[in-house]
């Protein structure tokens, strides 16, 4: 049973060889229960790569359960209003204020990110040569700057391999709250490893992570930038105090 | 919050902003509520069936197949009541309903399919968060495709050859986890 799923995974992860593929191919095909199993694997991989989905999930669960508490809270008053009165409110405000004091201690990654993300304009020419510049990325670049989103993406997203392109595609993401997107694209500059947006899609990468309330990926991201001594480690360092 | 139109709020659940949720929740709710309870459900089963409507909805805003001709409330109460319609025979519980005064409109065929597969990526969702954090974070880089090499330096482990084989071990520990969920037999 065990083969049978180390080749499975194998399959999926592409690190077959023609002829076992084939194989692995001919028993999806003729073999149900292998079959299925190959379904599963395959869809539990697709399950836990919907960040956005489980986000959102995570969202309504919150609101349903500040919804109850608050309904605890008013019933647990009414209640005690006849004979504690006074210490019930005392302790109500105490409890909400060291809410608010330890909120205020301890900044959620949400509102790290909301400090520190900042609009970057796009300054064209500044990099690169802007004179052979693709005429379609300046145009997308002028979008950008002009807080037309949408239609940046549009434009950035037919250019692949074109670092530029895909490091203002990764801001537009963000602009456009589709944090997984943007931390694609910011990878990619980053694997590219020979350009001059590597600090700064780092920089973002980390932001998009935390926006994601992803911590440890932050986290590594940060250490990264202050490790690398990169334009951002003041920041950084800030940052990984709250974490 | 203003009365909000049907654009800002598939809007507001497309970009998943915390603050159209509230105004859905706080507008939309009470109905689901009222709806549930009054067939043989309770106030759990009425807060999971409307999360699971906001979900259904954010997968067909995500496929771009989403066309809202009536008003969101009425959109979004027939979910819930073909969710919960769902839901009551899988309980082999009587399911006609006894309060049906809302307006619901007949949802595309493919709602019913969209919903199977919601909840059966749901039960592996749910397992995936039960792993440790280590699992979470291996099997997590792995599927965004960053090298091997690399996930064992993220991870601190001491070659590449041992990230592969934790990848594995959490996956396997993964689908037993899902395997063994009462869920899993149900849905399948």
């Amino acid at each position: 049973m065990k083969n049978q799923n180390e080749l499975i995974e194998k399959y999926i992860d592409g690190e077959l060889s023609p002829e076992e593929r084939q194989e692995v191919e001919k028993l999806i095909e003729q073999d149900e229960q292998f079959s299925q199993e190959f379904q599963l694997r395959l869809n539990v991989n697709h399950a836990i790569m919907e960040n956005d989905v489980m986000k959102l999930r995570e969202n309504l669960e919150e609101i349903c359960r500040n919804s109850n508490q608050q309904k605890g809270t008013i019933i647990r008053r009414l209640y005690e209003r006849k004979w504690h009165l006074v210490a019930a409110s005392t302790t109500i405000l105490v409890v909400i204020g060291s809410f608010v004091l330890s909120e205020f201690n301890t900044p959620t990654p949400e509102q790290l990110f909301n400090k520190h993300y900042k609009f970057e304009t796009c300054i064209e020419g500044e990099r690169g040569n802007s004179s052979s510049m693709d005429v379609n990325i300046k145009t997308a670049l002028t979008h950008y700057n002009n807080s037309e989103f949408t239609e940046a993406i549009k434009i950035l997203k037919n250019y692949e391999d074109n670092i530029l392109s895909k490091f203002y595609l990764g801001l537009s993401y963000v602009e456009t709250k589709k944090y997984s997107k943007a931390i694609r694209c910011f990878q990619y500059v980053l694997d590219d490893n020979n350009n001059l947006f590597l600090e700064q899609s780092r920089w973002y990468k980390g932001l998009c992570f935390l926006k994601l309330n992803k911590k440890v990926e932050a986290k590594f991201v940060f250490e990264k930038i202050i490790e690398e001594k990169e334009l951002y480690k003041d920041k950084a360092a800030e940052i990984l105090k709250s974490l | 919050m203003t009365k909000l139109k049907v654009e800002e709020i598939l809007d507001g659940i497309r970009q998943n902003d915390v603050e159209i949720l509230q105004y859905v929740y706080k507008t939309f709710y009470p109905q689901v509520k009222y709806f549930i309870n009054a067939n043989s459900g309770t106030e759990d089963d009425a807060q999971d069936i409307f999360q699971e409507a906001i979900i259904i909805i954010f997968r067909k805003l995500k496929d771009e197949q989403l066309e809202i001709s009536c008003t969101f409330s009425t959109y979004l109460y027939s979910v819930c009541k073909l969710l919960w319609l769902k839901q009551l025979e899988k309980r082999k519980v009587q399911n006609e309903l006894s309060i049906d005064k809302t307006d619901y409109i007949d949802l595309p065929d493919d709602t019913q399919t969209l919903m199977e597969s919601s909840e059966r990526y749901r039960l592996y969702q749910d397992n995936f968060k039960k792993l440790s954090e280590d699992c979470i974070r291996v099997l997590e880089l792995s599927l965004q495709k960053i090298p091997l090499k690399k996930i064992a330096e993220i991870m601190g482990y001491k070659s590449e050859k041992y990230a592969k084989k934790r990848k594995f071990i959490c996956k396997e520990r993964l689908i037993e986890k899902i395997k063994s969920d009462p869920k899993f037999k149900e849905l399948m």
